[in-house]
């Protein structure tokens, strides 16, 4: 089963990393490390569109309680990491759990959350750590269509981005209409994804749709994580029907 | 309140109620500060009789130190009703002692007190003259020559040996002065002498400040009181870069600062900030005061503005002087808007605010990770490492497991549809159980077992759904709950 390859090749990849003598990580690394210019998904077909990838210093709009982990899997490694949200979001969809972010390939070393009564909180707080240029990436999460993130405030948040230099993710939980300042906007569905061989659950699969892209087309897609390589793989269309309901374990 | 009215409190003194103040018109007839409670009603029925309030009279101490604090830093109680005040090296900021001294009694008359102000060079001395002197200033060399005429009531010394003392025939301080020293130890023990050696000045008596004293302070007096934010903070940025030049000669930087600013009318703000780099540059201890303003919400009562802001290094690491250097330049720097960062919004938002994953050596999944305030791990410290025959956890979890109507087959399948949030879920797969026994060996249960089960629904959402209490064995009807997410 490839649940348990998971935790085996983070083990691994930690083991060699302190054989290597840079198992001890600080904050926030060397000047060497510059924040990349783009977070790519690995599909040809979607970095093409979006000119290579996510770009740094812009904002991105996510819609859908997904979105959050769709931005984690993105977010480039070797910088801080913020996590911000209202305790109503993150009350409905979940605390931050460290062994599951841990499976998604994060450094929790470098996660640093915020979990703030009011939205206008979160959107000064995210301001903030967003014109700081040795953050690497901003995840403001809202709950509901995130109605504090106006024109206005994502325009904030993009020229904060574009003083920064990181990566600025904006994830609502309900796709709204409202006029955004964002450079790409994103619709996240979970749909059911690929049977692994033995009954029990594959790959994990999302259906994307682009919106909004200041840099090409627009477009739909359906991806699939895949565990133990952390990649974005293009999924074929999979019919859940396939296989019976059956028990593993 | 009616102040011509006589008016006493009383409180419980051994076994009986007793007079403990008096306003000056009960004063007037007779009564006395011991008196019982009882025979001062009989004499006068219509006796005002308030219960006494020591809480609130050490509130009332409290607020007047504070207040104090703005002719000097070292400021001490001395209950029920005194405040000691170490002038040494202050004095000369208010045109000297005497000038001090009347500008404290005109400020604390001003608020309603009558107030009795003494300068000496001993703690005894000044404390004697406040109370039972006729002089408020004393020339160092002095104290026994004024002192001798007071009574012995005057050392501190406690009720039964003032007593003890009149009934030899011992009255004042120039009796027990005259005295030879060997046979007053050997009567009345050594605490005797050293509560006279103490007012004359022959031993040492420093005073304990209520508040620790920072090493580095500075301050600044206004001739023109100011009240608006914006006028303050450019104050705590020059006072901050003054302070930053004293810590940056001694090698160190402030981590925790306090500025007092203090109101005309002698009320006292105390605001503080914690820094997580050692700070010496103005400008950036004034951007945390600002964050701290800003995130208190409080509405910025200036009244008739400040006259007086200090600014303290109430905490200081080493920080090593600063030297640019050209290649690792651009790190640093980095490094340093990075703790700015954390600062400030641990100023704006409340230090805990910020968390960080911790891991526990705990069983249930609540408890093996959770966030914890980014000051209580050291940054960098590896987590334990995980157990790699632990299944795929969830990357959210809620922080309490919500209720779901679940259909599952029984004694321990996986569920086939559930109810949650008022919506029923199709189950298309599913993987488990995962068996998670609570942790017998504390205290305090954690409920029954759980049996995690890692469910598809037919829309595609992928959750975390657990069984608690076993079937047949714990319980009849196990209730169902959904505890976190995997997409």
């Amino acid at each position: 089963m490839n649940i348990n390859a998971m935790n085996l090749h983070d083990l691994l990849r930690r083991r060699i990393a302190r054989i290597e003598g840079r198992g001890e990580y600080s904050l926030p690394a060397d000047p060497g490390l510059r924040t990349p210019a783009l977070a790519a998904f690995g599909l040809s077909a979607l970095d093409e569109v979006l000119g290579g990838g996510l770009a740094a210093g812009t904002l991105h709009e996510v819609a859908g309680p997904a979105g959050a982990g769709l931005c984690l899997r993105l977010a480039p490694a070797a910088r801080p990491l913020f996590w911000l949200g209202t305790e109503a979001g993150f009350a409905t969809a979940g605390l931050p759990h460290a062994p599951g972010l841990e499976g998604l390939g994060l450094d929790l070393r470098r996660l640093f959350c915020l979990v703030l009564p009011r939205a206008e909180d979160v959107l000064w707080a995210a301001e903030e750590a967003l014109r700081c240029r040795a953050v690497g990436a901003v995840l403001v999460e809202l709950p509901g269509p995130g109605k504090a993130a106006d024109l206005t405030a994502t325009r904030r948040l993009s020229l904060a981005a574009r003083d920064g230099g990181g990566f600025a993710f904006l994830v609502r939980h309900q796709a709204t209409a409202e006029p955004s300042a964002a450079a790409t906007r994103w619709t996240v569905a979970p749909v059911p994804g690929p049977v692994d061989g033995f009954g029990g659950l594959g790959e994990t699969a999302l259906d994307l749709t682009l919106t909004k892209n200041r840099r090409g087309p627009c477009g739909r897609w359906t991806i699939t994580w895949r565990r133990d390589d952390r990649r974005f793989t293009l999924a074929t269309p999979a019919d859940p029907a396939a296989v019976p309901l059956r028990r593993a374990g | 309140m009616e102040t011509s009215l006589p008016l006493v409190l009383a409180g419980r003194r051994g076994q009986a109620q007793r007079l403990v103040a008096l306003n000056a018109a009960a004063t007037a007839l007779g009564l006395v500060p011991g008196l019982g409670l009882a025979d001062a009603q009989a004499r006068f029925p219509a006796l005002r009789v308030l219960p006494e309030d020591p809480a609130a009279d050490g509130h009332l101490l409290e607020a007047l130190a504070d207040r104090a604090e703005r002719w000097t830093p070292l400021v001490a109680l001395d209950a029920p009703d005194g405040l000691l005040l170490d002038i040494t090296g202050c004095a000369h900021l208010f045109g000297g002692e005497a000038a001090l001294a009347t500008a404290i009694r005109r400020h604390v008359a001003g608020l309603g007190f009558s107030v009795r102000v003494a300068v000496a060079g001993t703690v005894g001395c000044a404390w004697a003259l406040a109370r039972y002197g006729r002089q408020a200033m004393v020339a160092a060399g002095a104290e026994a020559a004024l002192l001798a005429p007071l009574p012995l009531a005057c050392l501190r010394l406690a009720g039964e040996t003032v007593a003890g003392l009149a009934e030899a025939g011992l009255e004042t301080v120039g009796d027990l002065i005259a005295r030879p020293r060997a046979p007053l130890a050997a009567r009345y023990g050594a605490g005797l002498l050293r509560r006279l050696d103490q007012a004359l000045g022959a031993v040492d008596e420093p005073i304990s400040p209520r508040r620790p004293v920072a090493d580095h302070l500075v301050e600044r007096r206004l001739a023109e009181p100011v009240s608006l934010e914006t006028q303050v903070l450019g104050l705590i940025e020059c006072l901050g870069d003054s302070l930053g030049a004293g810590l940056e000669a001694e090698g160190r930087g402030a981590t925790r600062l306090e500025a007092s600013l203090f109101r005309v009318d002698g009320v006292q703000r105390r605001l503080a900030v914690g820094a997580g780099r050692p700070l010496r540059r103005g400008a950036e201890i004034a951007r945390l005061f600002a964050e701290r303003l800003a995130g208190a919400g409080e509405d910025w009562d200036a009244g008739f503005g400040f006259d007086l802001i200090r600014l303290a290094a109430v905490e200081t690491a080493r920080l090593a002087p600063e030297q640019p250097d050209l290649e690792a330049g651009a790190g640093v720097a980095a490094e340093a808007a990075f703790d700015l960062l954390l600062d400030r919004l641990g100023a704006r938002l409340g230090p805990d605010r910020l968390r960080r994953p911790a891991a526990a050596d705990r069983h249930h999944p609540e408890r093996a990770a959770a966030l914890v305030p980014a000051g209580v791990t050291p940054a960098g410290a590896p987590p334990p490492e995980q157990d790699s025959r632990i299944p795929a956890r969830p990357y959210r979890l809620l922080a309490r497991p919500e209720p779901v109507e679940a259909m599952a087959e029984v004694p321990d399948g996986p569920p086939r549809r559930f109810r949650w949030r008022g919506r029923l879920h199709e189950v298309a797969r599913a993987e488990g159980p995962e068996r998670i026994a609570p942790e017998w060996w504390r205290t305090g249960g954690d409920g029954p077992t759980r049996d995690y089960f890692r469910v598809e629904t037919a829309e595609g959402a992928r959750l975390w759904l657990y069984r608690a209490g076993l079937f047949g064995q714990e319980t009849e009807r196990p209730s169902w709950y959904l505890h976190g997410f995997f997409l």
